[in-house]
């Protein structure tokens, strides 16, 4: 009796402690670990926001082993809260960039003609996150790594490492001061650099005038070719993604018209805050089409190609071949 | 002595301070080897690379390494020569990639002998098999003019301007455009 009596004290006294020890453990983990998360989601917040609050300009170099382009960006918000921003190619065909929102005006003077479009996909520096900080954390390992300095400013880079194979490894410098993004590289699987953005000079003191944000060919009276933004045409386009990789969520859905085309074609566009994939379906004319997973070796950009019933199914995007083509094998009809 | 170097490279030292560097570097192999890494930069930065830095098996890695410590490289006055030259480097780039593609599809070609189909790849060996890459430098079948436009509206022909070409090159389904 007593001997039992002595187990089943003992057994508490365990249970006790043991439940003591990971109460106790349980909220030094919580102080620690979620500070240092915090911090970089909180790095992620001033990433984003401050790529679409602030006035900059600045001229930066996107490289990739295809080669380099630079190009100067001038960013201002004005009274209303309208986002305007203006990106010049200075190397290439001589091209300027006006958006308003998400409104892009592309003008092209050497077809003296602006096209209309709508943002949806593209990677433009430096507003690089485009969802939640507190998702992307769910499909990243993000921690703060070193301060270093950067064309003239201090900046501390921010490191996300993806929790699977559906995505690729970014490291991100955000300066000190207003959290713009300075750096931002992505690289595969095997530790090599995919794409580099960064900028090699910037002016953050505020100094944009709403007419620096606008073209100088704005007042040429150049033809506007609304074709594009006007084909597009938020719809249930009636195809789905039933396998997403975790964390990618449908951004937008539409009908498009191509140039030169009689038949539209459905775009899907699916984001995880950072990364895009586009999702095109039309069908085939005739033509048979065989799956292909096509991706140059160090291109950032991975793409696959399906037949489904009579549609061919085109998929890319900034992410590793096993995510497109995981959303390739996936498509199908919306019941 | 790394600055003189940078400086004798914009043609803007003075012509003793330039004789002086200038035997510095023939004294030297390794302010050699960092000329040579400055003009790489350039080129780097106007978008020249592709072909310069296979020749010299010059690992895209060092080459950002320096471009970290260089961010002044891009002044003002080395902008104003890009328009000048841009259609060669247009070419250039363009040639560079065919290149590329044409000694990948040699090397992919050998491996698969007598396999006809368009093939299941990539990250197995890192090599990618490219079908009949004979005709690829005019993307002008129905297929590769479909992957081009769907390439651009991806990228929203914005950002990466130039560069979309040849990028597409490697990335059409042959097979594809065959049917037709």
């Amino acid at each position: 009796m007593l001997n039992s009596l002595t187990v089943s004290i003992k057994t508490i006294f365990l249970c006790t402690s043991v439940l003591v020890f990971s109460i106790v453990s349980d909220v030094f983990a919580q102080s620690s670990q979620p500070t240092n998360a915090k911090r970089a989601v909180d790095w992620l917040d001033r990433i984003a926001k401050s790529a679409r609050e602030l006035p900059y300009t600045g001229v930066f170099v996107h490289q990739t082993t295809e080669g380099a382009t630079t190009s100067r960006i001038t960013h201002l918000v004005d009274r209303q809260g309208n986002e305007h921003e203006k990106l010049e190619m200075l190397d290439g065909p001589m091209r300027e960039v006006v958006r308003r929102n998400e409104e892009m005006f592309c003008y092209q003077p050497d077809q003296k003609t602006v096209r209309v479009d709508r943002r949806a996909t593209g990677r433009f520096f430096p507003s690089l996150i485009s969802g939640n900080p507190a998702v992307i954390v769910e499909n990243y390992f993000v921690k703060l790594g070193q301060v270093e300095r950067i064309a003239g400013h201090d900046c501390q880079w921010v490191i996300l490492q993806p929790k699977d194979t559906m995505r690729y490894m970014q490291k991100l410098c955000a300066e000190l001061g207003t959290g713009l993004l300075l750096r931002a590289r992505m690289y595969n699987e095997r530790s090599q650099l995919l794409e580099q953005f960064m900028f090699t000079q910037l002016d953050v003191t505020g100094g944009v005038s709403p007419k620096n944000v606008r073209s100088q060919f704005e007042e040429k009276g150049w033809q506007r070719d609304y074709s594009i933004r006007n084909s597009l045409k938020p719809a249930d386009t009636g195809w789905q993604v039933t396998n997403l990789p975790p964390g990618f969520k449908k951004i937008t859905e539409m009908v498009r018209n191509l140039t030169g085309r009689k038949e539209t074609v459905s775009h899907l566009v699916y984001s995880d805050g950072l990364l895009h994939v586009s999702v095109f379906v039309e069908p085939m004319a005739g033509t048979a089409v065989q799956s292909s997973n096509r991706m140059t070796d160090d291109s950032p950009i991975s793409m696959a190609i399906r037949p489904l019933l009579d549609h061919q199914v085109t998929v890319m995007g900034e992410v590793p071949m096993a995510a497109v083509q995981a959303i390739a094998d996936s498509v199908s009809r919306r019941k | 002595m790394n600055e003189k170097i940078s400086t004798l490279m914009d043609g803007e030292l003075e012509r003793d301070e330039a004789m002086q560097t200038i035997r510095h570097l023939g004294q030297d192999a390794n302010r050699r080897a960092l000329w040579d890494e400055y003009h790489l930069i350039g080129d780097v930065l106007r978008g020249e690379s592709s072909g310069e830095i296979q020749r010299r098996k010059v690992s895209a890695d060092a080459i950002f390494v320096r471009l970290a410590n260089e961010p002044t490289v891009l002044v003002p006055a080395a902008m104003k020569t890009i328009p000048v030259e841009k259609k060669t480097r247009l070419a250039l780039a363009l040639a560079a990639s065919i290149v590329t593609v044409s000694a990948i599809a040699v090397v992919a070609l050998k491996q698969q002998v007598g396999v006809v189909a368009p093939v299941q790849m990539v990250q197995q060996n890192g090599i990618q098999p490219i079908m009949q890459v004979n005709n690829r430098a005019s993307p002008t079948t129905p297929a590769e003019i479909r992957v081009n436009d769907y390439l651009a509206i991806h990228r929203q022909f914005a950002g990466q301007s130039g560069f979309q070409a040849a990028s597409v090159q490697v990335d059409v389904p042959r097979a594809a455009s065959q049917g037709k």
